[in-house]
């Protein structure tokens, strides 16, 4: 103990707010199958990119949002999925969770109730938990873990308040569809409310899967911040780059809130950020018809205990006796996310799921099948 | 000059005023900035070699932890007792951030709750002021004046102390003030902290900068200080690397820990590349800092001989990269005077009201651009000013 009745009394206010958990230091190696996006090498136009900035001497401060460049390389990416994205009305945060955080304390200090899905990325929970915002869960289905319509209306009734969704789900990889998309979206306008929407999974979509964006739907633009990540598969995952987009009653206050946590965003990690968007389309799709086919298998070794999902990079399995502690390859465990009885194993493309999977079912604790 | 004591102002962000003016200074093809606190050097050429070599070489599959690279922990911990005197073991005591900036969130996150009260030497760094509103905390203004070289009365400290009093910001040297606490008033200040049971949030990021012999000293390394005091520093004005956003905090482990934990909540980790530029400032040559200073020594004789011809009253800079000049003799707001000088001079200076309700005739002005250029500014500041004065 610091000695100190203060000191004493900031730890303790603080150990208070259970959101804000201190996460198990990630193992190293392959061998590690907990991470949210399976890890590639550097693309080489991130990489080139960045060292021409640095060549430039683009190591000063840049626009709170980010370099105009990026931003609208971004808004043409969710132009194409529909959303009114500008690049005046997006933020390139410093990764997701930044983006979590920026999106979330913006709506609550406009006055919106945050209303968390119970099974949610625990980063949701851990930004929520950062200003003692007045947070609320609303239930999700137990199998498919789309949100429980009622239990939204429910969250939405109780006053202004935004809800915070995942699509596609980064337990399960599971889509919120189109009509329960819609449902939602004719509740939140009902009552006022606002959503975030974290679209991080897009990118891992199994090919032709519709996922829908909530703020493309009529009526949503102006009530939804989408926050995500573009740059999966492109080895700048631990370089920490996210967007955050939205209208300009949202976007503007986040971006006020970035400058006093951040100022900007890192500049070489901008201009990387840039060059790994002008990577190959047809490489990620190669990168995404081979995730798919080893989830297959995957799934198949799993034995009916996988989740339903519809992105190439996660399986989630149910694990009887919640001992996930017990499994081959350092899973994410699913307490973390609100659900204790399932495990979140990284597809990559070296295929270590497949045999953690047979490994786990023929196990006699914790077997995930 | 007036010697009220200055206005304190909870939850005011100047942010977008600031950012309306540089918006505007862009518009002039010879406007000069001497507004932002970013300095004009680029990087050393070291250190971006270093990095690019590193992006060249680098695991992509590499976890980043939260509290940052070991490697990037070690090399502070070995800077911070070198440069500061200041014990840090680098497994507890440090955690990586996303430049000063966001260790500025974090500390205040950690140290102080809704209704807590934190003493701040008025004026003060505007993101001081939003990361307490952010808090919920209240900053408690305590008064500095021009004429005293904006020193901290350690008595007009002790009268603002209160039931409600948590913490208290000794950033030395200052931003805006450019004044730097002397070692015995640090030691007294420390002495006032102790009797109170207050944590002490100090900001080094100027350390290396300091002028005509005055002396910085981190509380942290005073005897029994450790146990209540966090530091921050960063790179961006050592190494002028303000684009890399890369700092750190460093502090007894039971607050790091929670630090750690508020900074999983807020960003996660802080980029590789970034941190990689860090190591690479850290291990690499350090001539750059000392020639970085004789620079700043010889533009704060620029600075100061045009601030006198034009009449401004101001604290000698001691510290730093700035100057808080006192412009009441135009009878002007902060803002009118910056946007008129703005206008009529193309020069970009910061309004006081950015600093604290009460220095709405003051003007922040940085060292940041070649001698010539700052000659350049003043001399068009005083062709400007001199039919208001």
């Amino acid at each position: 103990m610091s000695g100190s009745a203060r000191v004493a009394e900031a730890i303790r206010r603080l150990t208070g707010r259970a959101g804000l958990q201190l996460d198990a230091p990630q193992p190293c190696g392959v061998e590690n199958l907990g991470a949210d996006h399976p890890r590639y090498a550097l693309a080489s136009e991130a990489r080139d990119e960045a060292i021409a900035a640095l060549e430039r001497n683009e190591t000063h401060y840049t626009d709170v949002g980010g370099i105009k460049p990026l931003r609208e390389k971004v808004a043409s990416v969710l132009k194409g999925w529909g959303l009114p994205a500008t690049e005046t009305d997006l933020l390139c945060p410093a990764g997701e969770q930044e983006a979590r955080f920026l999106a979330l304390q913006t709506l609550s200090r406009a006055g919106y109730k945050l209303a968390l899905p119970e099974v949610v990325h625990p980063g949701a929970r851990k930004a929520a938990a950062m200003r003692e915002a007045d947070a609320t869960t609303f239930a999700v289905d137990a199998n498919t873990l789309e949100p429980d319509l009622d239990s939204a209306k429910r969250a939405l009734a109780g006053g202004k308040t935004a809800l915070y969704l995942e699509s596609p789900n980064r337990l399960t990889g599971k889509v919120i569809a189109r009509a329960k998309a819609e449902a939602i979206a004719a509740a939140v306008k009902e009552a006022g409310g606002a959503v975030v929407w974290d679209a991080s999974l897009v990118p891992w979509l199994v090919p032709g899967t519709e996922c829908v964006a909530i703020g493309a739907l009529d009526g949503m633009a102006d009530r939804t911040v989408t926050i995500g990540t573009l740059w999966p598969g492109t080895g700048v995952d631990a370089w920490l780059i996210a967007y955050l987009s939205g209208p300009a009653d949202f976007v503007n206050p986040a971006r006020s809130i970035k400058q006093v946590i951040a100022i900007c965003t890192s500049s070489p990690v901008q201009w990387g950020a840039l060059g790994a968007l002008k990577s190959g389309e047809d490489a990620h799709k190669e990168r995404v018809a081979q995730l798919a086919d080893i989830r297959a298998k995957a799934v198949a070794k799993a034995g009916g205990r996988a989740l339903p999902g519809e992105t190439v990079n996660v399986v989630a399995v149910q694990v009887p006796g919640g001992n996930v502690a017990s499994l081959p390859g350092a899973p994410a465990p699913g307490d973390g996310f609100g659900r204790a009885d399932v495990a979140r194993f990284l597809v990559t493309p070296t295929g270590e799921i497949i045999e953690a999977l047979a490994v786990a079912a023929g196990s006699k604790s914790g077997g995930a099948a | 000059m007036s010697t009220t004591a200055p206005k304190a102002t909870p939850g005011r962000t100047g942010t977008a005023l600031l950012y309306s003016l540089i918006d505007q200074l862009k518009t002039y093809p010879d406007g000069i900035s001497l507004g932002r606190g970013d300095p004009d050097f680029d990087t050393p050429p070291h250190i971006r070699a270093a990095v690019e070599a590193a992006l060249r070489e680098e695991d992509p599959a590499k976890p980043v932890p939260t509290n940052g690279l070991s490697e990037l922990r070690q090399l502070i911990s070995k800077r911070v007792k070198a440069v500061n005197n200041i014990d840090a073991d680098p497994e507890t005591d440090i955690v990586v951030t996303n430049g000063g900036q966001e260790a500025v969130f974090l500390m205040i996150q950690a140290a102080v709750g809704p209704g807590d009260e934190v003493l701040v030497a008025d004026p003060n760094y505007n993101t001081y002021t939003d990361a307490i509103a952010f808090a919920g905390a209240v900053r408690v203004a305590v008064p500095t004046f021009v004429h005293e070289n904006y020193a901290i009365d350690p008595d007009r400290l002790r009268a603002a102390i209160t039931p409600r009093s948590r913490a208290i910001l000794m950033v030395s040297p200052n931003n805006p003030t450019a004044a730097v606490i002397p070692p015995a008033l640090v030691k007294e200040l420390c002495q006032i902290a102790e009797e109170h049971d207050l944590i002490i949030i100090a900001d080094d990021i100027y350390d290396r900068f300091l002028y005509d012999g005055a002396q910085h000293l981190s509380p942290s390394s005073l005897p029994g200080m450790k146990k209540r005091t966090m530091t921050l520093n960063a790179f961006s004005k050592t190494y002028s690397m303000c684009g890399w956003r890369c700092g750190w905090i460093t502090g007894p482990a039971d607050l790091m820990r929670q630090v750690r934990r508020l900074k999983e909540g807020t960003s996660g980790a802080t980029s590789i590349v970034a941190q990689r530029g860090g190591i690479a400032a850290l291990s690499g040559p350090q001539h750059t800092i000392q020639e970085f200073l004789e620079t700043y020594i010889r533009r704060r004789k620029v600075v100061m001989a045009g601030a006198d011809k034009i009449g401004f009253r101001y604290g000698v800079p001691q510290g730093g990269q700035f100057i808080f000049v006192d412009a009441s003799k135009f009878g002007m707001s902060s803002l009118d005077l910056a946007k008129y000088v703005l206008e009529r001079a193309r020069v970009l200076a910061y309004p006081g009201r950015s600093f604290g309700e009460g220095w709405d005739q003051y003007l922040r002005v940085t060292f940041l651009a070649p001698e010539e250029t700052l000659a350049t500014a003043f001399s068009r500041m005083h062709d400007a000013l001199k039919d208001l004065g």
